[in-house]
């Protein structure tokens, strides 16, 4: 069991690697593609022709006299090194500001998707369990009316609320959490304020994907509900609690777990509007900024590391599939 | 414990009814079967598909899903009625007084949970025991099932075994924390030929030793021939036929009966020799025939079995009971035979299939 679960995770590494090599060659090619030369949106034509050579030497800097195999090559050497380049306003190494604000973004992705899953899980069971009933519908309306307010309006009500009205929880600012040290070596945990902070932010971001969760849980738990199996666990006498926590979540948890890990494109989304909104020093704010002033290599930068996190976190749903169902360690895939 | 009254019988059960409530109207699975059955001993239920038999060890054990089915009528065991008891009350008596063998072993196994877990847990559950305790008898529960190296097949998972293996370990369940009664549900149907003989003999083994009562179901007479002491044959959610083993094979008089003893294949015919069949399909239980259920496909049907249902009435024999104006083998139903033959009646339902 334990060799068939390794064997799992090394076919699986092999197929993450080569994901990897697809994905630095798309996002190499995003920037190459874009309208307009780099060069020429640092430093204007409109200067004049006396910067020609300024240009020149930029162009060499930037490595774009090289062949385009050559500058890939030369990109994903960089990549390995962890070399993102340099944000050309303030002259930073990209990867500085990615390690201050990763972990912020990181983090909040996580609370969200910890606290969508906690209302989801239970409330997708009960509702599976009482189907077809009042407690059903309430569940499914309610969800359903968070699932169409859009974030942003919730994050403005939320902070007024909450923040402005009541002054129970801060409406901007950020204190280092748990994650921030690993990145950046300077940051302190302040676990206390940075719990603080984060909570509205979360929460926004969370309410949205209840809804998504929920409905996902609840059909696939109503067809396990129906297996054999679920039968004879009843007339084994257990309590129905365990049936429906022991027996039949887990077979019923693969498809909300793939949307909740395909979803982590949709929080990133999400994130960007709400770490503007609450004032988070995140990936979103900085993709936000990166976007308003055209720093295209900032921004390539950004794109990996969201690709690289994206693939890593399907590859860690991949693998809690072999974890929750045995069978599929079995399983050949093809590579 | 309940050992108040060990001289009456271990189940009883009587005019119990299912009906499911369904968009065509109500389907009456279950038409007020009666039957009592004694400690130790073995009643076959046989009937085809869609007789309602499974339906019924399902309504005695209460394992039906609430909504839409609305049972009447009395279970006893042991005296104690259980019918009107909710879910959570029937939990003391499920595994523990009561327990089900069900038909697909495929299918009845947690496919994520271990072996060992899913025997231990009913174990856990009903009888106040320790971990390890429950481990220990989750392996002798498995070598008594004959499941070889019994420690090593606890870790595993349903998937690693064969549709055999799969259901000694759903016996090992059933027996785990010693029913009085066992409901084994067509135990055999979805396994290979060559181990169903094993999986009965090992029932019916444990059943012995244990001293269980069991409810065999199967649509197969010849499951039931030499392991049940008394067979009950259900048509249309009724019980047609009841009889001690020994009588009804002697002494049939169901022509139902007799039908489905000969639709099974014998060894002494010749190979190609045409299959026995019974024509038609069982009657709509939404809108079930007025008179005698089985008359639209009986070969000894009469104007009065299409008008009036017979009554379950006492045969010559000790407990033997069948509903049937013609029986097979009295002059009655000689001359019903005799008559249709002489007229060419053939039953409505042969009519219909020889159009076809």
């Amino acid at each position: 069991m334990r060799t068939e679960l390794l064997r799992f995770i090394a076919r699986r590494l092999v197929q993450l690697v080569i994901v990897l090599f697809v994905v630095s060659i798309f996002t190499f090619l995003l920037i190459r593609l874009l309208p307009g030369d780099p060069v020429q949106t640092i430093i204007p034509f409109a200067k004049g022709p006396q910067f020609a050579k300024e240009r020149a030497q930029l162009r060499r800097d930037l490595g774009l006299n090289k062949s385009l195999l050559g500058q890939y090559w030369s990109y994903v050497i960089g990549l390995l090194q962890g070399h993102l380049g340099h944000q050309y306003s303030s002259g930073l190494p990209v990867s500085t500001l990615v390690d201050q604000s990763l972990p912020v973004s990181l983090q909040l992705m996580i609370y969200a998707q910890v606290i969508s899953l906690v209302f989801a899980i239970p409330l997708g069971i009960l509702a599976a369990y009482r189907a077809g009933t009042k407690t059903d519908s309430a569940i499914n309306t309610s969800s359903f009316a968070l699932l169409a307010l859009p974030n942003f309006v919730l994050a403005l009500f939320l902070s007024f609320l909450i923040g402005a009205k009541l002054h129970w929880l801060p409406t901007a600012g950020y204190a280092p959490g748990w994650l921030d040290q690993f990145f950046d070596g300077s940051q302190h945990m302040q676990l206390g304020q940075h719990l603080t902070d984060m909570i509205l932010p979360s929460v926004t971001l969370a309410v949205g994907q209840i809804a998504v969760y929920m409905r996902l849980l609840r059909s696939d738990m109503i067809a396990t509900l129906q297996e054999n199996f679920i039968t004879l666990a009843k007339a084994k006498g257990i309590t129905n609690r365990r049936i429906l926590w022991r027996h039949a979540l887990r077979p019923s948890s693969l498809t909300m777990l793939t949307v909740a890990g395909l979803n982590v494109g949709t929080l990133i989304g999400g994130a960007i509007v709400v770490e503007v909104i609450y004032d988070l020093p995140g990936m979103g704010e900085k993709i936000f900024q990166a976007v308003e002033s055209r720093s295209y290599v900032e921004l390539q930068s950004y794109v990996v590391v969201i690709a690289v996190l994206f693939v890593v976190v399907n590859f860690l749903v991949d693998f809690l599939y072999a974890v929750l169902d045995p069978r599929i360690r079995r399983a050949r895939t093809p590579a | 414990m309940a050992a108040a009254q060990p001289s009456g019988p271990l189940l009883e059960v009587a005019d119990l009814s299912t009906h499911f409530e369904t968009s065509r109207g109500l389907v009456r699975a279950v038409d007020g079967v009666s039957l009592t059955l004694d400690r130790g001993k073995t009643l076959g239920i046989v009937g085809e598909s869609g007789s309602g038999k499974t339906v019924l060890s399902r309504s005695i054990m209460n394992l039906l899903p609430k909504r839409g089915v609305v049972r009447s009528g009395s279970v006893r065991l042991e005296g104690n009625e259980i019918l009107p008891l909710s879910a959570k009350e029937m939990r003391r008596y499920w595994g523990a007084q009561m327990a089900m063998i069900f038909q697909d072993p495929m299918t009845s196994l947690n496919p994520v949970m271990k072996i060992g877990k899913q025997i231990t847990e009913a174990v856990r559950q009903h009888l106040d025991v320790t971990r390890q305790y429950a481990n220990e008898l989750a392996e002798s529960l498995l070598a008594s099932v004959r499941i070889p190296e019994p420690h090593a097949r606890l870790k595993e998972y349903p998937h690693q075994l064969s549709g055999g293996m799969r259901q000694r370990i759903c016996i090992a369940i059933a027996l785990a924390c010693g029913p009085k009664l066992l409901f084994a549900d067509e135990p055999t149907t979805a396994l290979d030929v060559t181990v169903q003989a094993q999986v009965l003999d090992l029932i019916a083994h444990q059943q012995a030793e244990r001293f269980m009562a069991m409810v065999l179901v199967t649509h197969d007479l010849g499951v039931v021939a030499g392991r049940a002491d008394e067979i009950a044959v259900m048509y249309a959610g009724r019980i047609v036929e009841h009889a001690p083993t020994g009588v009804l094979f002697a002494n049939m008089k169901m022509p139902y009966t007799e039908a489905l003893l000969a639709s099974i294949p014998k060894l002494d015919e010749h190979s190609h020799t045409r299959l026995a069949t019974i024509p038609g399909r069982p009657p709509d239980l939404v809108i079930p025939p007025p008179g005698c259920k089985f008359a639209p496909r009986c070969r000894y049907v009469q104007e009065r079995c299409v008008q009036e249902e017979p009554p379950l009435t006492a045969g010559a024999a000790p407990g033997h009971e069948f509903r049937c104006w013609f029986p097979v083998g009295t002059p009655e139903g000689n001359e019903a035979l005799a008559r249709n033959e002489r007229e060419g009646r053939v039953p409505q339902a042969a009519a219909l299939a020889g159009h076809a």
